[in-house]
C-alpha cells in the first residue's frame, strides 16, 4: 500500500507516537518563563522602571532578590518584565512568519506560473542577504521601536516557511488523493485547505520552533545595539547594554538577563525537538 | 546569479522607500529654505518616476558611487574599503578557528559514538542556537580579559601581531557557534559514510585504518562540510555586525551600526550591499570549490 497514505499511518496502532520527555520539560520551562513574565506583578512589588538612586548597585537581598542596577531599579522586576517583550516577540513575529510564509508557499506551489515566479524571486532574493543584517537595514529605515521590529523579522523571515512549505506543495500536488478531491468537484480553495495543508504543515511548524528561537535572538540583538526596545523600558537585550560597562565590577547585571535569554533558547529548542519527534512521519 | 544581484540592488534601493518622511528633510532639516530642498530633490532625481530613480541608482553603481556619506562628508566606498578589511580578517580568522575545532572533534564524535565529545556537540548545539553572540562576547571578555588579562577588552592594533591579538575574542566569539555545527555535521556525514558498503569493503581487503580514514571516508565527508562551511560563513558574515560592535573593531558593521545612529541611510544601504555582495561571493566560491574536493562534480 502507498505508504504515504495519512490515514492508515493514523489507524496503526503501534505507529502511535510518544510524547518525548524534552517536549513535556521544554513546555514545563516555557511555562514557566510565561508564567513568571506575564504575572510579574505577582512576584515583584517594584515596577521596570522604579528608580531609588540611594539604593545603586545594592546587592541580592530579601527586599531586592536580585539587587539593584545603576539607577537603583530592581533588577528581578526588569527582568520579568522585559522577558514580556522578548517573548512576546519570539511567539508572535515567529507565528505572523509561519502564517504570511505558509500562505504565500502554498499559493506559489499550488498554482505555480507567474505567482510561484514573483514569489521565488523574492524568497530567493531575501535569501541572498545575510538575514540579520537585513533586519538591522529594515528597522535602520522604519526607526527603532519594538513595532518595527516586529516589521523587520517577519518582512525577512516569511521567506524561509514559504520555501519549506512550496516544496512540500510540489510533492504533494500530484499525489492521487489531490487529483481525486480535484475529480469529485473540490475548488482550489477546499484542495488547498482541506487536502494539501494538513499534508505540508508538519515541516513549517517544525521549523517555527527553531525560528522562535532565531527572533528570540533577534529581538536581544537588535535590542542590544539599541534598536529595540527603547530606555528605559526593559527588555533582556537592553538591559545586558546598559550594563555592560560594569561587567568588571557587577558582572550579575549582565549575566542575569543573559541567563534568561539562554532559558528561554533552550525551551524553545526543547520544544522544537520534542515537536520534531512527535511529527516526524 | 545575475537576476540575484539585481534583486539585491533592488530590495537596497527599495529600502531607502521605509524611511518615513522626505528624505530632505530628514538631510537638511525642517528650518531650511524650500530651494535647498527642491535642489536636494533634484539631485536625488526624487522627482522622476520610480523606475528611472532605480537606474540612476544601477548606473551610479556601476560607476562606482555608493553613496555619499553625510557625517563624514566623503563618498561611502571610501569609507567601506577602509573598514572592509577589517570584517574580512574577522570572518576568515573565525572560520579559521571554527575548521580547527570542529575537525578534530567532529572525527571523534563519529569514531567513537556516544562518549562525551558526542555528548558535548548535542548539547553544545542547543546551547550556540540559543545564545545571541553579544551574550558570548561578553562572557568571553568577563574570563579572558577582565578576570585573566590574556586578550584586550576593545580595539584593534597596527602591527600584524597585535590584530592577531585583538581579534582573538572576537573571532573566538563567531567561532564556538560555528564549531558546534560544522562538527555535528562532519559527525553526522561521518557516520553514514562509516557504513558504507565500500568502507566494508575496505577493512574486508585489510586497509590499514590511518589510510582507510585519510583516503575513504575523509574524503567523501568533505563536500558536505565544505557546503556547511560555506552555509554558516554567510551567518557568520551577518554576525560579524555585532561582534564589532560588542569589541569595538573598527569594521563595516561598526560602521554600519554608527551611521543608523547618524542617520546616514546612505551608507547603511551601501554596506548592506556589500554585505549581500560578500554573501554571493561566498556562495560562488563554495559551488567552485566542489568540483576541486569532488572529481565526479564539473562544471561546463
Amino acid at each position: 500500500m502507498n505508504s504515504g497514505s495519512p490515514i492508515l499511518e493514523g489507524a496503526s496502532p503501534r505507529r502511535r507516537t510518544k510524547i518525548s520527555r524534552s517536549l513535556v520539560f521544554g513546555v514545563a520551562l516555557m511555562t514557566a518563563m510565561i508564567v513568571s513574565t506575564v504575572g510579574a506583578p505577582l512576584f515583584t512589588p517594584y515596577g521596570p522602571t522604579d528608580q531609588n538612586i540611594s539604593n545603586r548597585f545594592a546587592p541580592p537581598s530579601a527586599a531586592h532578590i536580585l539587587g539593584t542596577d545603576n539607577f537603583g531599579r530592581d533588577l528581578l522586576a526588569r527582568v520579568l518584565y522585559g522577558g514580556r517583550v522578548d517573548l512576546w516577540i519570539a511567539f508572535l513575529a515567529t507565528f505572523l512568519s509561519l502564517l504570511v510564509g505558509t500562505m504565500a508557499g502554498l499559493f506559489g506551489g499550488y498554482f505555480g506560473g507567474r505567482i510561484d515566479g514573483l514569489l521565488s524571486g523574492l524568497v530567493n532574493t531575501t535569501m541572498a542577504f545575510p538575514v540579520f543584517v537585513l533586519v538591522i537595514l529594515i528597522v535602520a529605515m522604519l526607526g527603532p521601536g519594538i513595532r518595527n521590529l516586529f516589521v523587520a523579522i517577519v518582512a525577512v523571515s516569511w521567506v524561509f516557511y514559504a520555501r519549506i512549505v512550496r516544496g512540500e506543495v510540489l510533492a504533494t500536488r500530484n499525489k492521487e488523493f489531490v487529483d481525486a478531491a480535484k475529480v469529485v468537484g473540490c475548488r482550489d480553495r477546499r484542495v488547498l485547505s482541506r487536502h494539501i495543508l494538513p499534508n505540508v504543515i508538519t515541516a513549517p511548524i517544525v521549523y517555527a520552533a527553531s525560528d522562535a528561537v532565531l527572533n528570540m535572538v533577534f529581538a536581544g540583538t537588535l535590542g542590544y545595539l539599541g534598536l529595540g526596545v527603547q530606555p528605559p523600558n526593559p527588555e533582556w537585550g537592553a538591559m545586558v547594554a546598559e550594563n555592560r560597562g560594569f561587567l568588571a565590577v557587577y558582572p550579575n547585571l549582565v549575566l542575569i538577563p543573559s541567563l534568561f535569554i539562554l532559558v528561554a533558547g533552550i525551551a524553545f529548542s526543547l520544544i522544537g525537538d520534542g515537536l520534531a519527534d512527535l511529527m516526524r512521519k | 546569479m545575475i537576476p540575484i544581484v539585481f534583486g539585491i540592488s533592488a530590495i537596497v534601493f527599495l529600502s531607502m522607500r521605509l524611511v518615513p518622511g522626505d528624505i530632505c528633510y530628514r538631510i537638511h532639516g525642517i528650518k531650511v529654505a524650500p530651494e535647498v530642498i527642491e535642489n536636494c530633490r533634484q539631485q536625488l532625481s526624487l522627482d522622476q518616476p520610480i523606475y528611472v530613480q532605480y537606474y540612476r541608482y544601477l548606473e551610479g553603481l556601476l560607476a562606482g558611487n555608493l553613496g555619499y556619506s553625510l557625517i563624514f562628508r566623503r563618498p561611502a566606498l571610501e569609507l567601506i574599503l577602509e573598514r572592509l578589511p577589517v570584517t574580512l580578517y574577522l570572518a576568515m580568522f573565525s572560520m579559521l578557528l571554527a575548521v580547527l575545532i570542529s575537525m578534530p572533534v567532529g572525527i571523534l564524535a563519529a569514531v567513537k559514538r556516544d562518549s562525551w565529545v558526542d555528548h558535548l556537540i548535542r548539547g553544545g548545539t542547543t546551547l550556540s542556537l540559543s545564545l545571541p553572540h553579544f551574550v558570548i562576547a561578553l562572557g568571553l571578555m568577563l574570563v579572558f580579559s577582565i578576570r585573566l588579562k590574556l586578550f584586550p577588552v576593545s580595539g584593534y592594533g597596527r602591527t600584524p601581531a597585535e590584530v592577531l591579538h585583538h581579534l582573538f575574542l572576537p573571532s573566538l566569539t563567531l567561532a564556538v557557534t560555528v564549531a558546534v555545527l560544522l562538527a555535528r555535521g562532519l559527525r553526522s556525514s561521518l557516520i553514514e559514510i562509516l557504513g558504507e558498503d565500500y568502507i566494508r569493503t575496505a577493512r574486508g581487503k585489510g586497509v590499514p585504518r590511518q589510510l582507510l580514514f585519510r583516503r575513504h571516508s575523509l574524503p567523501n565527508a568533505l563536500v558536505s562540510y565544505v557546503s556547511l562551511i560555506g552555509l554558516n560563513l554567510v551567518v557568520l558574515v551577518g554576525a560579524t555586525v555585532i561582534v564589532e560592535q560588542v569589541f569595538a573593531l573598527p569594521g563595516l558593521g561598526s560602521l554600519m551600526v554608527t551611521s543608523i545612529f547618524n542617520r546616514d541611510y546612505e551608507v547603511v544601504q551601501s554596506i548592506t550591499l556589500i554585505f549581500a555582495l560578500l554573501v554571493v561571493a561566498i556562495n560562488l566560491i563554495t559551488d567552485l570549490s566542489y568540483a576541486y574536493i569532488d572529481p565526479r562534480i564539473r562544471y561546463e
